[in-house]
């Protein structure tokens, strides 16, 4: 403890060294947003023509540039933003708050920002910033824009398999993904099964994907963060926008509070596919001598309001809650000349998100920034069935009546308070640090079942595991130095720890990012960092079901390490493309996996089911966005190895990982024709998942024949795991939009189509076995077959702006 | 909502029509795979003789006859401690079992039993057991409506033995349920007067925690429990 001490005391003290040094300096600091609706921009530059200094805005749009005293050309820019010049003499620290026109697309192409930062500029590599516009520009399925859809088309992302929207980061596990909303972890962020996730792309602002080279700030899981933040409401007029598609229908409305001061944001998604299929439902329901109703929806609602209370003091609440409900109630009469019978059954499956974030911005200096987060996030998954029966004898017999329900209960429940500072003591230093603290409560999963008669018999008993309490914190120092004009780094410590009882973890991982320029604009970046994870993810890595269980790290149970190591280029070519190639390689310890023959569903300790071992992976990513203009979007191909090892499966033998992708390639387009016709495509190709599939068939006893009697269970036997490929995954989709300027709004009607070309992309396998008699004789074919899931699937949604 | 109603209804027929989308059958090559005998054998010291089925595996995708599983004219030997004790025969009614007469004693613990199969169309096959001691169990506690699960009522075994600390051992645990066979009795009249026991009816009973990943399904439904899955500890 001694020694991390020192070492944090060391990271803090480095600036403030070098501030001292340095000569009289003041300086400019204030806020960057959008002219029209307040929004703050993030990552806009700031940038000095005169000493060739900048900076850039953070999270909350806020910079701080100290220059020396020396008259100023200060150039405020941000990508697809008419840049703002303004000229002063710096003779004492200055407030600017800077409002940047945004620059329609097409007015873009002749004005464009003389500076912003630059891909070859960043220290950090291995992140990738894709702007909401783009997002809502990708084609999806059944028209639904989809966040996390859109994230697995980047390079070093793959998907979990056809629709789904789990992500599995260079070679990484589903549970190993920090997804952030408003700084908030969410923990399940599908919606029926991974079809489609929980953002409501309406309701976001900026999407960020960091899938290495990990600042010390970020901590808690080992393969990327997913930074998503929501909209904050347009601050000086009210708008509003919305869609009806095939599955769901959206409204957003934004508005002013208090003009200048204070706005809110409110956005609900519902689908209705229930509502729309009742008659059908119903139809079918009467036919079979049934009543009631049956249905499935899932609904989004994000909200949030900010506030100005000075200069200096700015309050944001943000509040998520989305569920999936599947619901079922049943009655059917079995009614005859004596007899009279009531037959009632419900049934229920519900799961759902809920976060709040209460954020608090105070400026104490002009080059410290700090921000102040409470954050409550639940995930939580009940599962009811029960029924009833009431029957009785005509005419005048008693009624008799019993009354069955289980219920099951499992989530995860975290409350944790944040305090991170920005601070700015030169031009080429910005220092970030701070701490949080999570309570976690674990729900592992409970039963609940009732039983009651009318002839007395009454059981009522739970069946699970207690909630368990943990407590995880950390803390932080990072430093972006820019050492002359080609080498800049930025490296820091995170120091974690989490405690369950009395069982305390701590873990110090290093940091570096560092990026050398050469001439022509190249730069070359490398990245080490290490993470640790305290908690697990029990899931189907098949679909995303709602049973996906989180649990802490126990005294059995360790927590799961990693380090990687990153190396490439990067460089802007011509008209704003970006342009990066990165290999890396990752190793990580610890990787939970269930024991041969366990799964999610059984009653045992959760602990006894997993076995932990080992996983790496390696590869190289090429990488080639435009992120504005007449035509943007993205080229990715990534060549990637992922594996596991085990001690207790496979024989202790590595093996491929189920998502180890040789080859994952894919194109997002889009192009804007005019002002009122836009095309978009996308087309992704993938090698097949790994999979497990026996080579040869052999007799075996069954465990319920005495083997002294013959052998007759044909076994199968699967020299290796995961030793079969699918065949290659490839699709295209696409879309077009017409937009139309009605008197008081703009309309937009989208046509497109997901699986295009109707490729048969494979959803499982299975061997279907056959027995054919031929002169006399049994004979046995085997064939393996392949399920698709989407043929083409056309959609049409119709939008709305105001 | 009409419109809806009908793009539903459209969805759903399109959805239909293109069924034959959802499967299809791969073409690929056999997977590689070693051809092998199978042998399968019970050792018990309560037998007087041994019964083995000697049979061969075939590729996941080949076709297979009913009778392409068994081999017939193969080779077994049985040796102990490293020594030939005997050559299993063919059974007459059935090529694919052979067998061999033991003596009373034949299985001792501490010795190593070592089946061999041989077959000039196969690589020969060895299959390697030292006989565990015989495990003392100290006691037996079998405990009705021990568990509740779904409102259905589950009884439960507790077994009772001492482990060997310094051995990795596994264990075989079966639970049989005896029942009397009961044969009815009549008085010359045809009345019926009562039972009378005739023998016994024996059960395995499938034990139904066996979803644990710590206990494997055994043969007679039996579970196969590490020692080191078991939470040891004295009484």
């Amino acid at each position: 403890m001694i020694l991390i001490r020192k070492l944090l005391f060391f990271f803090l003290l480095i600036p403030f060294l070098l501030s001292a040094q340095a000569p009289q300096r003041f300086t400019i600091s204030g806020y960057i947003s959008d002219a029209e609706s307040g929004e703050r921009l993030i990552g806009a530059t700031v940038f000095d023509k005169n000493s060739a200094q900048g900076t850039i805005s953070n999270t909350f749009g806020y910079f701080s540039l100290s220059l020396p005293s020396d008259s100023v050309h200060l150039l405020v820019s941000y990508v697809g933003y008419t840049a703002s010049e303004q000229s002063f003499y710096l003779n004492a620290d200055q407030a600017l708050s800077v409002k940047l026109d945004p620059a329609g697309i097409l007015k873009e192409v002749e004005i464009v920002a003389e500076r912003y930062e630059r891909i070859e500029e960043r220290a950090q590599m291995s992140r990738i910033d894709v702007p909401i516009e783009q997002i809502k520009q990708v084609p999806a399925l059944l028209g639904e824009v989809d966040v996390l859809k859109a994230l697995q088309l980047l390079p070093g992302v793959s998907s979990g398999g056809e629709g789904q929207s789990g992500l599995y980061v260079r070679g990484g596990g589903p549970d190993q993904n920090l997804i952030l909303l408003d700084g908030v972890p969410v923990y399940n962020a599908s919606h029926l099964f991974g079809f489609f996730s929980v953002f409501n792309a309406d309701a976001i602002k900026d999407v960020s994907l960091t899938k290495g080279g990990f600042p010390a700030r970020y901590g808690g899981r080992l393969s990327s963060v997913i930074e998503i933040n929501m909209k904050e409401g347009n601050e000086n007029e009210f708008h509003g926008e919305g869609s009806i598609g095939i599955v769901a229908s959206k409204l957003t409305l934004e508005g002013p509070i208090q003009k200048g001061k204070s706005s809110f944001i409110v956005s609900g998604r519902r689908t209705y596919i229930d509502l729309l299929a009742q008659p059908l439902i119903q139809a079918s329901l009467k036919s079979e001598g049934s009543e009631g109703k049956i249905g499935y929806y899932f609904y989004d609602l994000n909200a949030k309001v900010n506030h100005r209370f000075s200069d200096k003091d700015r309050v944001y609440l943000s509040f998520y809650t989305g569920k999936d409900k599947f619901y079922l109630n049943l009655t059917e009469n079995y009614d005859s000349r004596d007899y009279e019978d009531r037959f009632n059954v419900r049934s229920g499956l519900g799961w759902g998100n809920v976060t709040t974030a209460l954020r608090w911005n105070h400026i104490f200096k002009p080059k410290l920034f700090a921000n102040a987060t409470l954050t409550y996030s639940r995930y939580n998954f009940n599962t009811e069935a029960g029924g009833g029966e009431r029957s009785r004898m005509l005419p005048d017999g008693e009624w008799e009546e019993s009354e069955f329900r289980l219920n099951y209960f499992s989530g995860i429940d975290d409350v944790a308070a944040k305090l991170d500072f920005d601070y700015m003591p030169l031009p080429n230093h910005l220092v970030k640090f701070g701490a949080n603290g999570i309570v976690h409560t674990f729900h592992p999963g409970q039963f609940d079942t009732k039983i009651v008669e009318t002839d007395g018999l009454n059981i009522e008993t739970s069946i699970g595991q207690p909630d368990v309490h943990a407590t995880e914190f950390a803390t932080y120092v990072e430093d972006d130095w820019k050492i002359g004009s080609r080498l800049r780094v930025n490296y820091g410590l995170h120091l974690s720890g989490f405690v369950l009882k009395d069982d305390p973890y701590l873990s110090l991982q290093p940091r570096l990012n560092a990026r050398y320029l050469f001439d022509g604009g190249w730069a070359l970046k490398g990245a080490f960092s290490t993470m640790r994870q305290y908690i697990h993810l029990l899931t189907n890595e098949s679909i995303g079901l709602p049973t996906d269980l989180w649990l802490p790290t126990t005294k059995q149970v360790k927590p799961q390490d990693s380090w990687q190591v990153a190396l490439g280029v990067a460089k802007t070519l011509g008209d704003g493309y970006e342009f990066s190639v990165e290999g890396y390689y990752k190793e990580m310890d610890n990787v939970i996996a269930f024991k041969e023959g366990a799964s999610l569903f059984q009653f045992s300790d959760w602990q006894s089911r997993i076995t932990q071992g080992h996983g790496n992976g390696y590869g190289a990513e090429f990488f080639i966005q435009k992120k504005r203009g007449r035509l943007n979007g993205w080229i990715g191909y990534t060549l990637s190895w992922a594996n596991r090892q085990f001690d207790e499966l496979n024989l202790g033998r590595e093996y491929p990982y189920k998502y180890d992708r040789r080859h994952d390639f894919e194109v997002v387009a889009s192009y804007k024709i005019n002002d009122r016709i836009k095309l978009s495509g996308t087309w992704v190709f993938a090698t097949g998942n790994a999979v497990t599939f026996g080579t040869s068939k052999y007799l075996a006893p069954s465990p319920y024949h005495d083997p002294r009697y013959g052998v007759d269970w044909v076994t199968t036997h699967t020299p290796v795991r995961n030793n079969f490929r699918y065949q290659s995954y490839h699709r295209m989709d696409f879309g077009i939009d017409f937009v139309k300027q009605k008197k008081r709004f703009e309309r937009t009607w989208s046509f497109g189509a997901y699986n295009a070309y109707n490729r048969k992309n494979p959803f499982f396998l299975y061997l279907e076995t056959r027995s054919e008699y031929v002169d006399g004789e049994n004979i046995e074919y085997s064939e393996l077959k392949q399920a698709s899931l989407f043929p083409v699937i056309p959609y049409v949604t119709y939008s709305f702006k105001f | 909502m009409r419109i809806y109603q009908y793009i539903l209804a459209g969805t759903i027929l399109f959805a239909t029509s293109c069924n034959d989308f959802f499967d299809q059958t791969i073409s690929i090559d056999q997977p590689e795979y070693e051809k092998q005998l199978v042998i399968h054998s019970y050792l018990s010291n309560r037998d007087s003789s041994i019964e083995i089925t000697l049979s061969r595996n075939h590729g996941i995708l080949e076709p297979i006859r009913e009778n392409d599983w068994y081999i017939e004219n193969g080779t077994i030997e049985l040796y102990k401690n490293g020594e030939l004790s005997h050559t299993l025969n063919p059974l007459p009614q059935s090529a694919s079992f052979y067998t061999a007469q033991l003596t009373p004693d034949f299985f001792e613990a501490g010795s190593e039993y070592t089946l061999r199969a041989s077959h000039a169309d196969f690589p020969t096959m060895e299959a390697k057991q030292v006989f565990p001691a015989p495990v003392i169990l100290d006691s037996v506690r079998l405990r009705e409506d021990a568990r509740l699960i779904n409102g259905e009522s589950y009884a439960s075994a507790d077994v009772y033995f001492h482990d060997n600390p310094d051995e990795r051992n596994f264990y075989q645990i079966q639970l049989e349920e005896i029942t009397p066979l009961l044969n009815p009795i009549y008085d010359p009249n045809g009345n019926f007067i009562g039972f009378d026991t005739i023998g016994e009816n024996r059960y395995f009973i499938y034990p139904d925690d066996s979803e644990d990943p710590n206990a494997n399904l055994g043969m007679l439904r039996s579970i196969i429990v590490s020692d080191e899955a078991i939470q040891w500890g004295s009484l």
